[in-house]
């Protein structure tokens, strides 16, 4: 067995697991606690393991692990939390010394393959993301062959793949690395516009419309080159080397300091990059960047919109990216925002803020959970009726997508940029 | 248990050695003791405790002679069956009267179980306040016996029954023992919420020696509505369609032809049925009140309809509160019956009464579901149509097997002396070993009442 | 120990269903109060049917076992005290029927408090008790714990909302208390049940009582110079025959953190301020809200203000339910008390506490639920302080010895459980609680179910160690939807 407590210093603070008062208030909150009504897989539950370990009553064991990973990491429990629990923090200094911990279980072998595969191999080296993006990319550009999805049983992992896949954007376009897009009108702010990795490769319709948008709104939207993933998913997944040095990749090519925001529009980077202080121990660089963070939504509804918005005759909803409602606190601004839009008839979805299921690589590594909580979302979607449901990060989208195919609806997912887009697009 | 006659022949020693025990002397000459009697049956003791201290003194004594002891109040539900073969001894609660504390801005008062109800209400009045139970025979009944009986009135609709309304007691136990349980604020949850199995336990647990009321403030304003309707079912569903809305109106109370005519400030009617809505709160809310209650029952097919005054209302209450329950009958020669039905089901119950026992003089709170049918029965000595009594008293048997059957919760208030064993069956799912266990507990030798609570209790 | 219980269970409920795992079982040692204990199995039933095979299979076994549903008790009703089975009832979580025309519900006794007034909500009717956990814990939890929430003081607590319920007795016998309709024939068990946190049975079905919802509500501010003068002013609106629908007071310090914390706009320069919130038929408030103020002023208020709109309402209602975070802003970590007086003693009550609070050199807020006379000194401590601890639970029991000498009560609506059993003997004489021990006996004559509850052990009120109920540093705001306790 292994020793008792954790190892080094990145571990689950005292400090942190102390402001628990175990009051239980964001059991209802978290989507797996709804699930299974099972206290080891609540927020609550999970903070008690990681206390366990922490005042060295208990080891890092398989129990810990397999706990720790069902967590989505939706963070949805920090809204509920009257004390202010960090968890999304707790949740990825656990995973770590998970990681750290090694082969804790040997049922945990294709995990590990696959970590080791995606985060420490695939997504740090753009040559090799480039590859493993490649098949996805042909199929986006060949839309009958999303129906070779019929062909796997039903939950099975291409079939999903393939439904998730995102269908090439109709208004088109791609911004290129190293360009600025000049701003229309009078100059309004200069801002540098993050673009990822998955984002770049699978959703370059919604960075081409991001820019269109904010030039539309005044600004000089720079794109800088050099920069690479944000590291999330590598950090969700308890792996920090390497999250570490994207990070200060990106951290470097957004050095300029002209730029007044650094604008995102995947939720998930969003709340990857605002946290990069912390990700490297509070660097003075890093807290300048994280502090010019913005997600687009915020970033715009803060400047104003200008006008010029033209109609669009849609019934549309909107499901909260976890990492903007919960991770960055963002609510108000994507619905404020979409209001705007003349002819658009704006339904708000029950329970817009629960999980979708998507949760990173969750829908890979756990699929059966997964599967149950994007029914019982896209259950409430169908329910408000809606032609388009809109939101505000990649991996939502493509969850939602394969979601609403798979039950056979015809709502369209579309980022929250795109929908602003489409709107300056049919105006005057 | 002692049997009555053992202890008739011992009656002056035993009263000599308990009075000199308890410090309180006993009635014990048959024409004392008479006014005491329990369904016509008179009791060979009667004490007058002052005290639960007293009561527990006597209750030590009585125990340890197997005597059995029914606990009384103003006596004015002493019809209800089972009644007793024999009595041994009553203990009422006549001189444990009085009240101990009252601070108004607290909403609590203390009373000695004894007190009579119009005591209580008399004494809040003037402070603006009131306790907001309203059963019959109010101006007899004291504290105690309500509760013991449970009584709850139509106010129940806003403020809850006698039970809701309870805040602490003083008991004294079938072994003497005195305890203390609840609290005296209006809020506690330390430990088990016992005032509640007294109340209503008609007296087989233990003598309620103090109890601590929640006291309301009296609503600022106060005014009813009365309408007549055709068919019970108009009436029902006007009630129930009041009860639903947010207009919370204090009661509500559905009267047939025969009790409407007990209400004296209604006058007679031509419509056979009558349902009276008391509204209350201020003024602009008794207002808004009055107008929703007018359009449920207008939009219900109200034959017609008349708002009273707060004066007026208030003599009508007099009455309604008299008007279920039995207060308004002799005892001796009726059949009450209180049947617990959901708000949907009241005019069915009120149905099957009529097409059981046509004499039924019926009363409901259709808001909260009670039917209460009075059934006039002819007395013990009443030569006439003993077929006909026999064929009653069928109906009236089949009447309580079918409620029980349907879910309905049928109790029998009162009965005359030949219907004296009649009892409604209990529901399969009814919890009766553990009641007897919960009696067992309080009550160790079964010296209050024995065999006559449900079940045989 | 319970030598093939663990077989039976599985076979009761499915192996899925039950777990021996010291990983899981550490997860079920704790509810929402300081004390713990570990289970020796947990085991999740899916129908009152397998509950009542489960009883019977721990009873035939000799176990102990506690029924469990969301885990948010304040006092250890849901801690296995003395070990032995955790029964979790949160899988029991199905609305069984909505019958609107007579305004009841049949729920399990999983099914989260909140979950019934949503169901509801559409045809304009709720479920009224609304205790601060009430978007997490359960009915059956409700039940035991005879819960209360901001709006009883008008409407009452969970005791008159609850028509029956179907209960597994300690025996393994399924039996009804109550019944959809009023006045079930026998002994009130259903009264004597609610409230008896656990140790008389397990709920498997409950009806619930749905009132409608009100038309309108307002939410006034008042401010005065003095804790006396706010009592005053509460005592003198009660007496004037308003039963608000809310009536809260917080004491400057409780304010001052609360300010300090999130702008919920209170005057910090105040001695007092007192929340009313009035509900009623639309178009009839403005009559009480102006007998508010004037009662407010004449009790020496400078300030009472009307929330304008939902979002200032929304915002004073964030300051009281802050008041908790914001306190663990003073120090490390928190103690909530649970008392009740008559609300007339509120004065001198908190002259007491405030004299307590100087005696151990303790920082001691005041939150009240003054409209019912019920209390929360909240106590700032700091756990890495040797001492500060034990001192604090000895204020806390000082403040309980106030309590019950002024004619209170030690617990308003948190319990007793384990946290305060030793201080029953404080209110209760040994008569008093022979008369609870005989009641406990007759439901559950072997004590298998929830032992360790409630009934006093040989420690003094105060003294048992273990019992700390620990809040902690709360750094940022919190959300509203933080405990009001």
């Amino acid at each position: 067995m292994a020793d008792r407590g954790y190892i080094g210093e990145q571990h689950p603070q005292l400090s942190a697991l102390d402001r628990c008062t175990r009051c239980g208030l964001c059991e209802q909150a978290c989507p797996t606690y709804r699930l299974e009504h099972y206290e080891p897989d609540s927020p609550r539950g999970r903070i008690f393991l990681m206390k366990e370990v922490a005042e060295g009553r208990a080891a890092v064991d398989a129990n810990l692990a397999e706990h720790l990973y069902r967590c989505l990491g939706c963070r949805a429990c920090e809204t509920a939390c009257p004390s202010s629990v960090p968890f999304g923090e707790l949740l990825e200094d656990g995973r770590y010394q998970v990681e750290l911990h090694g082969e804790l279980d040997p049922k945990r072998w294709g995990w590990r393959t696959f970590r080791h595969l995606a985060f420490e191999t695939v997504l740090p080296s753009r040559t090799l993301f480039t590859i493993a993006m490649l098949p996805a990319q042909i199929v986006q550009q060949l839309p009958p062959l999303r129906a070779l999805r019929f062909l796997f049983p039903r939950r099975s992992l291409l079939r999903k793949a393939l439904s998730m896949i995102p269908p090439a954007s109709t208004a088109g376009g791609a911004v290129k690395a190293g360009t600025v897009i000049e701003a229309e009108g009078t100059r309004r702010a200069r801002v540098g516009l993050f673009t990822g990795c998955v984002m770049d490769a699978l959703f370059a319709g919604v960075h081409a419309a991001t820019a269109r948008v904010l030039a539309r709104n005044g600004c000089d939207v720079v794109v800088p080159s050099g920069q690479w993933c944000c590291g999330a998913l590598n950090v969700h997944a308890g792996e920090r080397r390497h999250a570490t040095e994207m990070a200060r990749v990106n951290l470097a090519a957004f050095a300029d300091p002209t730029l007044d925001a650094i604008v995102v529009n995947s939720a998930g980077c969003g709340a990857m990059l605002k946290g990069y202080a912390s990700l490297l121990d509070g660097d003075a660089q890093a807290q300048r960047f994280a502090e010019r963070v913005k997600d687009a939504s915020e970033f715009l509804f803060e400047l104003g919109l200008r006008q010029g918005l033209g109609p669009v005759y849609e019934r549309a909803t909107y499901q909260d990216a976890c990492h903007l409602a919960h991770g960055q606190g963002i609510r108000q601004a994507p619905r404020a925002l979409l209001v705007q839009i003349p002819g658009l008839k704006f339904v708000e979805l029950p329970n817009a803020d629960r999980c979708c299921g998507a949760a990173g690589v969750y829908n890979l590594t756990q699929p059966d959970r997964s599967a149950a909580i994007l029914e019982e979302k896209v259950r409430d979607i169908e329910a408000t009726g809606a032609q388009s449901v809109v939101t505000t990060n990649p991996g939502c989208a493509m969850q939602l997508q394969a979601g609403l195919a798979e039950r056979r609806l015809q709502t369209r997912v579309c980022h929250l940029i795109e929908m602003l887009d489409r709107s300056y697009r049919s105006g005057p | 248990m002692r049997r009555s006659s053992e202890l008739r022949a011992l009656n002056i020693p035993i009263a000599d050695e308990l009075a000199k025990r308890s410090g309180s002397r006993p009635r014990v000459r048959p024409a004392e003791c008479e006014p005491y009697a329990v369904a016509g049956v008179v009791p060979t003791l009667v004490f007058s405790p002052r005290t639960v201290a007293e009561a527990s003194k006597i209750v030590t004594a009585l125990a340890a002679e197997g005597a059995s002891i029914a606990i009384r109040g103003a006596g004015t539900k002493s019809y209800r069956p089972p009644h007793p073969h024999a009595l041994d001894v009553v203990l009422e609660s006549s001189r444990c009267a009085g009240i101990s504390n009252y601070t108004p801005a607290d909403l609590t008062m203390t009373v000695a179980a004894g007190t009579p109800l119009h005591v209580v209400q008399e004494t809040l009045r003037p402070y603006g306040q009131f306790f907001p139970v309203d059963p019959p025979f109010a101006a007899q009944t004291t504290i105690g016996g309500t509760l013991s009986a449970g009584s709850a009135g139509a106010l129940r609709q806003r403020y809850g029954a006698p039970r809701d309304n309870v805040l602490g007691m003083r008991v004294c136990l079938g072994d003497g023992a005195i305890a203390f349980t609840g609290a005296r604020v209006v809020k506690s949850v330390a430990g088990y919420d016992i005032p509640k199995l007294f109340v209503g336990a008609s007296g087989t647990l233990g003598f309620i020696g103090e109890v601590t009321l929640k006291v309301a403030p009296l609503p600022r304003c106060e005014a009813g509505v009365a309408a007549t309707f055709v068919r019970c079912e108009e009436a029902c569903e006007a009630a129930r369609r009041i009860a639903a809305s947010p207009l919370l109106p204090m009661a509500t109370t559905l009267h047939d032809g025969h009790t409407r005519r007990h209400i004296r400030a209604l006058g007679s009617s031509s419509q056979p049925w009558t349902l009276l809505v008391r509204c209350g709160g201020s003024r602009s809310a008794v207002l808004r009140q009055q107008e929703g209650v007018i359009a449920s029952m207008r939009a219900c097919g109200a034959a017609t309809i008349e708002t009273l005054d707060a004066d007026r209302l208030h003599f009508c209450w007099q009455d309604v509160v008299e008007a279920a329950g039995g207060a308004a009958y002799p005892a001796d020669r009726t059949l009450v019956l209180a049947i617990g039905s959901l708000p949907t089901q009241v005019a069915d119950v009120c149905a099957s009464i009529t097409a059981l026992l046509p004499a039924a003089e019926i009363t409901a709170h259709p808001a909260t579901g009670i039917v209460y049918a009075h059934v006039p029965w002819p007395g013990a000595g009443d030569p006439s149509a003993p077929h006909e009594r026999r064929l009653a008293e069928r109906a009236a048997r089949s009447l309580l097997e079918q409620f029980s059957a349907q879910g309905h919760h049928v109790k029998v208030l009162s009965a005359p002396v030949e219907l004296g064993t009649l009892v409604a069956p209990l529901s399969q799912s009814a919890p009766v070993a553990l009641m007897r266990r919960v009696k067992a507990a309080l009550d160790p030798n079964g010296t209050f009442d024995p065999g006559r609570f449900v079940a045989g209790i | 120990m319970f030598d093939g219980l663990v077989q039976r269970l599985a076979a009761i409920v499915g192996p899925d269903h039950v777990t021996t795992a010291p990983g899981d079982l550490s997860n079920y040692q704790y509810d929402g109060s300081a004390d713990s204990a570990l289970p020796q199995v947990v085991v999740m039933p899916g129908s009152a049917e397998e509950v009542t095979a489960i009883v019977s299979a721990c009873t035939a076994a000799g176990c102990p076992y506690v029924a469990r549903g969301a885990g948010t008790g304040l006092s250890g009703g849901a801690v296995a005290e003395a070990g032995g089975a955790v029964i979790a009832m949160a899988r029991l979580n199905r609305i069984l029927e909505i019958d609107c025309a007579n305004r009841l519900a049949i729920v399990e006794p999983g099914v989260v408090n909140a979950h019934i007034s949503d169901a509801v909500r559409a045809h304009g009717l709720q479920f009224v008790p609304d205790p601060s956990s009430q978007a997490v814990c359960t009915i059956g939890g409700n039940l035991a714990e005879n819960s209360g929430g901001l709006h009883c003081l008008a409407y009452g607590v969970t005791s008159h909302h609850v028509l029956g319920c179907e209960i597994v007795t300690p025996d393994g016998e399924l039996v009804w208390l109550g019944g959809r309709a009023y006045d079930a024939p026998g002994y009130d068990l259903l009264g004597v049940f609610i409230g008896s946190e656990g140790t008389l049975g397990i709920a498997t079905k409950v009806v619930v009582k749905l009132m409608p919802l009100q038309e309108d509500r307002r939410t006034l501010l008042a401010a005065f110079p003095t804790v006396e003068q706010a009592s005053g002013a509460v005592s003198a609106i009660i007496a004037s025959g308003i039963i608000p629908a809310a009536l809260e007071m917080m004491d400057q310090l409780s304010t001052k953190a609360v300010e300090a914390y999130v702008n919920a706009g209170f005057p910090t320069d105040a001695g007092a301020v007192v929340i009313v919130e009035l509900e009623g038929l639309r178009g009839t408030l403005e009559e009480l809200v102006q007998d508010v103020q004037r009662i407010c002023i004449a009790h020496g208020s400078r300030e009472v203000r009307q929330a304008r709109d939902e979002a200032e309402r929304e915002r004073i209602w964030l300051g009281r339910k802050s008041a908790f975070g914001a306190m663990g802003r003073l120090g490390s970590s928190y103690y909530v008390q649970d008392g009740v007086i008559p609300r007339t003693k509120l004065p001198e009550v908190v002259s007491e506490v405030a004299a307590i609070a100087e005696r151990y050199g303790l920082l001691i807020a005041n939150v009240f639920h003054a409209g019912d006379g019920n209390l929360h000194p909240l106590i700032v401590f700091d756990e890495r302080t040797p001492g500060d601890y034990e001192r604090t639970v000895a204020a806390g029991a000082d403040i309980l010895r106030a309590c019950v000498r002024h004619g209170g009560s030690i617990s308003g609506e948190h319990g007793i459980g384990i946290e305060k059993r030793d201080c029953m003997t404080l209110q209760f004489k040994a008569a008093d609680l022979d008369l609870m021990a005989r009641l406990r006996a007759a439901f559950n004559p072997r004590g298998l179910c929830n032992p360790g509850k409630l009934f006093p052990t040989s420690r003094r009120c105060g003294e048992s160690a273990r019992t700390v109920a620990r809040g902690a540093l709360a750094p940022e705001m919190v959300d509203a939807a933080g405990p009001a306790f």
